[in-house]
């Protein structure tokens, strides 16, 4: 008992003690009064000793006014910490013999057995009183008295002495007056504080008669770090009161003080030595370390003069050490301790603090607490080359600066790798562990012993794939239960809230359904969801989850996908399933995880300086697009083009960003880059296509809104995919012999710009008149910006088209959504699409740069994937750049016609430079130098003159026609160059069409792309016109056809030009021959002059077309 | 406009047959608008219901609301409302779109998308495909105090057994109404009676 | 409902019931679903003249036919795509998706050209363009569509044919 007392006196007077009690000691010493100082300490007062008494007493109390505290003492410096109290405190123990002789006698002096204290404590309050006659002064000694009331000797009146000495720091003015004072006996007064003084002050000592809890638990405290907490919280105090305690205005004030790294706690030691040395000299009241905190340790002081002063001269202080306020409100943050520490135990979750672990989740497998280790389990980072590097004695390359992905170590593998692997069993337990390079392993795992400093155990939230991980194939289960234990064990205060569902997962009453009514502390009230229970139960909260059902909408509020939303799909024990608004992908939660709500939002998107979306660089040969985003781990696609292949990394094992812009080619050596549209043909995802986002080392990741996995991205090699819009192959076209033969026919442009698309509202005939489909039929493919509604402002790409509504991909969201055909702005080249601009075209610009307002218009063309990639050209393409052009939109002859087709698709493949829709005056733009015409076999180019010569354009000169590129077809091949057809440009590259698009078909008459199952009429020279079935449209644009109506006779080869379709006739069966329903059949239901209607089958949409573009199927299909 | 009141008349027809109310839920359902703003006009129902809206929200509260078709939980509005099965609906989308074909002439009397699918997916799914066959197939479950809802998803999903229709309406059992299962079997023999005979 | 003023005259109530019908039809509310059609016009009431623009606004009563798929409701629907996490159904204008949770257990995914969820005995499968019976278990309502999930593993659910069948 004296012992304790003696020891725990000196912690009280060295001030040496760890946060973890410091803050405690904060709060009792609030407790002990009702004023609102912080106790933080007290300047020292220069008492000139006047007795030897009195010099003992102000020796001790200078010492305790040094409350020097430093925070979390660890076990490691221990030793040391407590060597240097007692350096500190030796000369003290004496003092405080000293200082019980003089109690005895004053005790004697006020002759009250057995309450010396209490005469201290009087003497306390006389000072306080005098000096400065503050009410809460008055309280605060009061609270001493509370000691009076434990037989406490000495231990007890050194407190005392220190009160006073608190007190006697408030006023600062007085410090002179306090050591006189001090003596002064004032009986009287003091008696009637004494009772109430000892409700709020509770002894200092643990070896109290009358153990209370805390007083346990800070003995156990003691124990562990063989330190006392200076003062104990009061249970009895309210937190009314407390608030009381809280530093006022008129307290002094805490500055941090910049000091030299890793001296923190030193520069403490240091400024106390120097109060021991200079006395009171020195104003500031107490200085305090932080471990967590580096480089800055408190100092309290009522000025800034005051630290400066303090700290001046000093070695661990910078000579002008920076010096800042810490706010009133952040004061008592600095010294409070997030919570007391718990016990590790087996199967605790741990987070590693540092090293290439830094983060990871980590179990508890053994605890060692005399030597503070720690066995845990992890999931090794290691890097078996290196290690097989290392033990074979080659080169060990330099610390590398990414860490190897968490994954399970393989034996055979290591093995395979020539590294040696022990089989060893452990002494102490019996377990066998595999022993590589030193580090145990054990069934795939690293276990590895820590010290307890080395890892966190606070708020440790395993997300759902990390426990995932850790359970093994053959574990299934029995770590479950632990598992969760401690994940309930780290719940969140609050966790529960009102009107939240629950489900009873342990106790009597285990499976039980209810709501929560109210919320205490660890209580819950339940209201029951079943007949017969008492209206409400009072259940432990830990008992209790969070229930949901399927269909439940929910959102994420912790853990990795926090912010998410979603729909529970499935409900398995604490887990949750739920499907992402955004991503539509499931996720696996913690049913404590996610809340109900209403809302729809998609979460982070950018952790780092990482975004969803970019291109990563993993280490030097794997690469991927990040495709989910969580709170503290992002999933990437890696470049892996033969299988689709997902890695959860964290930002630190990602080694950069990169650009991926580079060039790369297609099966058919076209150049792909970034933002076109590519077709897969090979591959797990074959058939796909969409614009390319990332180009790198001759991977492609490509975007497609309609693949759902993997956030729509693909990767694919660029060998596997081809560019819609570019040719089936430049080979093939470059050597076709047609091509040269017609490119003596200069044919100034293609058709593209003339039909136009027909102005919004104009009735879609009157363009459509003359040949060609509907004029919408153009718009299916572009882009255009919503101007009015629901959606105005949004871009998107226009995927189908019916009366007076478009239905339009949105880019800013991934759905289709129906807009009215008024709705949309026709000038929709314009986007915002392309950060970069592609390279061909955009290098052209300067070039040409009379080209630039009409170059939009080709962009869906060459992209029809709704992307269009000229940003830099945004802005020319207004009307007024657009309309000078309109009506010069070229008329091309039949003749001509055939020449571009066949000229252009060469350049086309190889240079986007050449995008045929240029509209002539392009040509025109007196730039001979340019690079245009370096195009091989770009024949229009020289053909500058548009000619007026065809009916077929007559409708061209609309003003709108120009602005609506997109309807435009991409493939130069395509049905839509045909003089019959201008209007309707049907094929999109994704139709599929592409391949069996036959390069050109015979000019002059009025033929259309021939589709297989059409009947038609072989007219060949010489023969008589037979009636036949198409049966497969060759490459070269011929057919392949089974004479006879139902098909059943010779199978012949006509040329394009020698057939002619079929004209249907009413409720014939037909099949659309051009426009964006091409391909599809239906039933003419009607005939009106040229126009036929026609009931889809697909659809079952009844539509006006041109009668010419109708061709009869076959009976017998 | 003189197809809307052709429709009308239409709609009229099926009401006295007692028509109309499929599981899947197409609802006639009658709606006050007033559009004071112009960002309003998408949303007619809303000011109309808000009061329902409330009461409902407080049910909410309490957490025991929960939308389920299965107790027959669908809020008030679409208890109280007409509900038509898939075939009639089916009946009175085609109508309409046909009058709206006849005036095809006006690209702004197309449909909308929501039209266009919901009219494939009625025809599509409709059990019974004349409009009399339709007509006897609602009077049949009619005679079994079934609930709106209920007969409309008998209606769409025909059951061949008993135990089908009881999983595909539970509420009907549930509700320890005088729904036998004899009187089920009588119901979904009439039923496929119908069938046979469309 | 908001009339321009040069629509006032003779046919008035027309140019309204056109603009009702163009403005709601197709719509989506949370309450009551798409709005398919407008099926009748009850009453229009008397307008009422916007300060400031000449504007009139008309209270409309209407009959119209809506869609609006319930918890808990069962229903059938057309398979529009199917992967690995699930599938996903259309019934008219509403999505459906069907997680691989919510199919049974015995059902595989099969990738290739034509991905499918199958039986081990090959008997059963779900593919693009397959019609099944499927309970909804979750309903999303956002301003323009409806987003349900749905489940097929209960009793009497799932395919009811497939398009080779249908065909």
């Amino acid at each position: 008992m004296r012992f304790g007392g003696k020891r725990d006196k000196r912690r009280g007077r060295a001030g040496l003690a760890d946060t973890g009690t410091s803050s405690e000691r904060c709060h009792s010493l609030n407790s002990g009064s009702e004023r609102p100082p912080i106790r933080w300490g007290r300047p020292l007062e220069k008492n000139n000793p006047s007795t030897e008494r009195q010099s003992v007493l102000q020796r001790e109390r200078e010492a305790r006014d040094w409350n020097v505290r430093i925070a979390i003492p660890l076990p490691a410096n221990m030793s040391r910490r407590r060597g240097d109290d007692d350096e500190v405190l030796e000369p003290e123990e004496d003092e405080e013999a000293v200082l019980d002789e003089e109690e005895e006698e004053e005790e004697v002096d006020e002759g009250k057995s057995g309450r010396k204290r209490r005469r201290c404590e009087f003497i306390d309050d006389v000072a306080e009183e005098d000096e400065d006659e503050d009410e809460e002064d008055d309280d605060f000694l009061d609270g001493g008295g509370r000691r009076g009331g434990h037989r406490h000797n000495r231990r007890v009146r050194s407190r005392y002495i220190d009160d006073i000495a608190m007190v006697d720091s408030d006023g600062e003015d007085d410090e002179d007056d306090g050591e006189d004072d001090f003596i002064v006996d004032h009986v009287t007064d003091l008696q009637d504080d004494d009772d109430s003084r000892r409700m709020h002050r509770r002894p200092l000592l643990p070896r109290e008669d009358d153990l209370e809890d805390v007083e346990a638990l800070e003995r156990s405290i003691q124990a562990r770090y063989a330190r006392s907490s200076h003062t104990e919280y009061d249970e009895e105090t309210a937190a009314v009161e407390q608030q009381a305690f809280l530093p006022s205005v008129r307290d002094p004030k805490l500055w941090m003080v910049k000091c030299v790294t890793g001296c923190e706690r030193e520069a403490a030691v240091c400024l106390m030595q120097k109060y021991l040395d200079k006395g009171s000299e020195l104003q500031i009241r107490s200085a305090i370390a932080l471990d967590h905190l580096k480089n800055y340790i408190y100092v309290e002081a009522a000025k800034e003069a005051h630290v400066k002063e303090a700290c001046k001269g000093m070695r661990v202080f910078h000579a002008h050490a920076k010096i800042t306020l810490v706010p009133i409100k952040e004061m008592t943050d600095v010294l409070s301790v997030e919570s007391k520490a718990i016990d590790l135990s087996r199967d605790t979750w741990v987070r590693m603090k540092r090293g290439k672990y830094k983060g990871d989740l980590a179990r508890v497998v053994d605890v060692d607490n005399v030597q503070q280790r720690v066995t845990v389990k992890l999931i090794p980072r290691i890097d078996l080359q290196a290690i097989a590097n290392k033990l074979e004695g080659r080169e060990v390359p330099k610390k590398n600066a990414f860490v190897p992905p968490a994954r399970f170590l393989n034996v055979d593998e290591a093995r395979g790798m020539h590294i040696r692997v022990e089989h060893r069993r452990d002494p102490m337990n019996g377990d066998y562990f595999e022993k590589i390079d030193g580090m145990m392993f054990k069934d795939g795992f690293l276990y590895k012993i820590v010290s307890m400093k080395s890892i966190s155990t606070q708020n440790i939230q395993p997300t759902f794939d990390e426990l995932e991980k850790f359970r093994q194939p053959g574990e299934n289960g029995d770590g479950d239960m632990a598992s969760l234990s401690t994940v309930f064990a780290n719940r969140k205060k609050g966790h529960f809230m009102k009107g939240d569902q629950v489900i009873f997962v342990g106790g009597d009453l285990k499976d039980l359904k209810g709501w929560v009514e109210k919320v205490d502390e660890d209580n819950v009230h339940i209201r029951p969801n079943a007949e017969g229970l008492p209206k409400t139960l009072t259940v432990n909260e830990k008992e209790l989850c969070k229930y949901f059902k399927p269909g439940n909408h929910v959102k994420v509020v912790s853990g990795a996908s926090e912010g998410a939303t979603g729909m529970v799909i499935e409900v398995e024990g604490h887990v949750v399933i739920i499907v992402s608004d955004t991503t539509r992908e499931p996720i696996q939660l913690f049913a404590d995880n996610v809340a109900e709500s209403s809302g729809v939002t998609s979460g982070v998107t950018r952790i780092g300086g990482y975004e969803l979306h970019d291109l990563v660089m993993l280490d030097n040969r794997s690469f991927g697009v990040i495709i989910r985003v969580e709170s503290e781990a992002l999933q990437v696609l890696k470049g892996v083009p033969e299988r689709p292949e997902v890695a959860l990394v964290k930002p630190r094992e990602i080694k950069c960003k990169v650009d991926g812009r580079t060039n790369a080619q297609d099966q058919n050596k076209n150049p792909v880059s970034v933002k076109d549209v590519v077709r897969i043909l090979a591959g797990p995802c074959k058939g796909n296509q969409g614009p390319v986002q990332h180009i790198f080392r001759g991977i492609l990741f490509i975007y497609d809104c309609h693949h759902r996995e993997h956030a729509g991205f693909i990767c694919a090699k660029s060998q596997s995919c081809i560019v819609l819009g570019g040719l089936c192959g430049n080979a093939n076209i470059n050597g076709d012999t047609l091509a040269s033969t017609f490119s003596h026919l200069r044919t100034p442009t293609r058709v593209l710009q003339s039909p136009g698309r027909l102005p919004s509202g104009a009735p879609m005939d009157s363009g459509a008149r003359h040949r060609g489909g509907r004029g919408h039929d153009r718009l299916v493919g572009t882009t255009v910006k919503v101007c009015r509604g629901p959606y105005k402002g949004s871009r998107g790409r226009v995927v189908d088209f019916n009366g007076s509504s478009v239905r339009v991909e949105l880019e800013s969201q991934m759905k289709i959504v129906a807009v009215d055909r008024h709705h949309i702005s026709d000038n929709l080249v314009v986007s915002t699409h392309s950060s970069v601009p592609r390279c061909g075209t955009s290098s052209e610009t300067p070039m040409h740069p009379s080209r630039t307002p009409l170059h939009p218009s080709m962009t869906p063309m060459r992209d029809p994937g709704a992307i269009p990639i000229h940003n830099g050209m945004r802005t020319p393409m207004r009307d007024r750049a657009w309309n000078p052009h309109t009506p010069m939109s070229p008329p091309r002859s039949v003749g001509e016609w055939d020449s571009w087709v066949d000229a252009n698709p060469g350049s086309w493949g190889t240079s986007p430079l050449y995008q045929p829709g240029s509209p002539s005056t392009t040509y025109q733009a007196p730039t001979p130098g340019s690079g245009w015409t370096n195009t091989p076999g770009c024949n229009y180019v020289k053909a500058g003159t548009p000619r007026d010569n065809s009916h077929a354009y007559a409708n061209a000169p609309s003003p709108y026609l120009p602005s609506t590129p997109g309807g435009q077809p991409m493939t130069p091949i395509s049905a839509s160059y045909l003089p019959g057809t201008p209007g309707g440009q049907p094929m999109t590259p994704g139709s599929g069409g592409l391949d069996v698009m036959p390069p050109a078909l015979g000019g002059g008459n009025e033929g259309l792309w021939a589709l297989p199952d059409i009947l038609v009429n072989v007219s060949r020279a010489g023969e008589d016109t037979v009636i036949g079935v198409v049966r497969e449209v060759l490459s070269d644009g011929s057919c392949r056809i089974n004479l006879g109506s139902n098909g059943n006779g010779n199978t012949v080869i006509a040329h394009p030009t020698e057939i002619d379709l079929v004209v249907p006739r009413k409720s014939d069966k037909v099949k659309i021959m051009s426009g964006a329903q091409r391909g599809s059949t239906g039933k003419l239901i009607g005939i009106d002059g040229s126009d036929g209607i026609v009931k889809e089958d697909a659809t079952l949409e009844v539509t006006i077309l041109e009668m010419n573009i109708l061709a009869k199927v076959a009976q017998s299909l | 406009m003189c197809g809307l009141h052709t429709l009308c008349e239409c709609i009229e027809d099926l009401l006295e047959l007692v028509v109309v109310h499929l599981s899947f839920l197409y609802y006639l359902y009658r709606l006050v608008s007033t559009h004071p703003t112009r960002s309003l006009p998408l949303h007619p129902p809303n000011q109309t219901v808000s009061v329902l809206a409330d009461c409902f929200r407080e049910l909410r509260m309490s957490g025991e609301e929960e939308e389920n078709a299965a107790e027959l939980k669908i809020g008030d509005e679409f208890l109280k409302a007409k509900c038509l099965m898939n075939c009639e609906v089916a009946l009175i989308l085609e109508h309409k779109y046909e009058q709206l074909q006849q005036m095809a002439d006006d690209p702004m009397n197309q449909v909308s998308q929501v039209f266009e699918k919901s009219l494939q997916y009625v025809k599509r799914f409709s059990r019974y495909k004349n409009p009399d066959a339709v007509r006897q197939a609602r009077e049949i479950l009619s005679r079994y105090q079934l609930a709106e809802f209920e007969l409309c998803v008998l209606g769409n999903l025909c059951p061949d057994t008993v135990e089908e229709a009881i999983a595909m309406v539970p509420s009907m059992k549930s509700r320890g109404r005088a729904l036998d299962e004899e009187a089920i079997e009588k119901m979904l023999n009439d039923l496929s009676m119908i069938k046979k005979f469309d | 409902m908001q009339l321009h003023p040069r629509h006032f005259g003779r046919d008035l109530r027309e140019k309204l019931v056109a603009k009702l019908m163009k403005d709601v039809e197709g719509t989506c509310s949370g309450r009551h679903g798409f709005v398919v059609a407008i099926t009748g016009i009850e009453n229009v009431g008397k307008g009422l003249i916007r300060d400031g623009t000449g504007f009139v606004t008309f209270p409309v009563k209407y009959q119209c036919v809506v869609f609006r798929p319930f918890k808990g409701e069962i229903l059938e629907a057309v398979v529009t795509m199917v992967n690995k996490m699930g599938f996903f159904a259309e019934a008219g204008p509403v999505q459906i998706f069907v997680s691989n949770h919510l199919i049974p257990d015995d059902m595989e995914f099969q990738s290739g050209d034509m991905p499918n969820y199958t039986t081990s005995d090959g008997s059963v499968k779900i593919q693009k363009e397959s019609e099944v019976r499927l309970k909804i278990i979750g309903t999303r309502v956002d301003a323009t569509e409806i987003f349900c999930i749905g489940t097929i593993k209960d009793d009497f659910l799932g395919v009811i044919s497939n398009p080779g069948a249908a065909a």
